[in-house]
């Protein structure tokens, strides 16, 4: 069975937290991220670079306290495909849901 | 993907925003300055125009430095234009806000007008440290509701 507005791109746990995080959030900083989605600064860098050619993330440098840093934002494709795809996983959820209790 | 996978992707976006709602705490005078930022361009209208000018400066000034500061403290900046359960509130202040402006332009060439001015940018800075407050508290119990973990 399929569902409508799975995203193969966000399907990684890591990809998807990410784009959970800035969904919620104007933007947030590179180190917030790596905190609060647990991975490694290498890790989330690759992570990042494909959401980015995919279009759903926008990266934005800027200088605070005299260091670089990465800002990142979810664009308006990435928000409306983050928005599809958990659709489809709580589709995929309840439909189990209902069969099971069918049964 | 199958169920597990699906169930299992959905419970890291849960615990996701569970950490979001732990960070997403904003101290008494970060509200406090989002109300007195409003409370000072509301007032403004009905000063003369170099004081006007000044309370316009600071109030904008302060908006500024409370971008600033949420992003320096928080490593993110969440706006208030939220979609949500926040959005509501949202709607309720703009049109409190629109009233405001309103009043102020409608009292500024009567008797007495700088002090009413600044009792309406009492008023105003008072209801916007509230709703920022309750703006907080509607957005974390969103994020935290949503945290099956």
């Amino acid at each position: 069975m399929t569902f409508a507005g799975f995203d193969a791109t966000l399907h990684p746990p890591a990809r998807l937290q990410i784009a959970a995080l800035l969904a919620r959030v104007d933007d947030a900083e590179f180190a917030t991220i790596r905190d609060i989605v647990e991975v490694s600064d290498s890790v989330l860098s690759k992570h990042l670079s494909v959401l980015v050619e995919a279009g759903y993330v926008k990266l934005r440098k800027a200088s605070q306290g005299g260091r670089q840093r990465t800002w990142v934002s979810l664009s308006r494709g990435g928000r409306s495909a983050f928005t599809k795809h958990m659709a489809a996983l709580q589709a995929m959820v309840h439909s189990a849901q209902a069969a099971v209790s069918v049964e | 993907m199958d169920i597990n996978e699906a169930a299992t992707a959905l419970q890291g976006v849960s615990r996701t925003q569970g950490k979001l709602a732990e960070r997403a705490k904003w101290p008494l005078h970060r509200h406090a300055m989002f109300g007195l930022s409003e409370g000072l361009l509301i007032a403004a209208l009905s000063q003369p125009i170099q004081l006007r000018t000044a309370m316009i400066v600071v109030g904008l000034a302060l908006v500024f430095v409370c971008i600033w500061d949420d992003r320096r403290r928080h490593g993110m900046f969440v706006s208030g234009w939220q979609k949500g359960a926040t959005r509501p509130l949202m709607i309720a202040l703009v049109l409190f806000l629109v009233t405001m402006v309103c009043t102020g332009l409608y009292v500024r060439n009567g008797d007495g007008m700088q002090t009413i001015g600044l009792i309406i940018g009492l008023v105003t800075f008072t209801v916007c440290t509230a709703a920022s407050v309750a703006w907080e508290r509607i957005y974390r119990a969103e994020l935290l509701r949503q945290d099956l973990s």
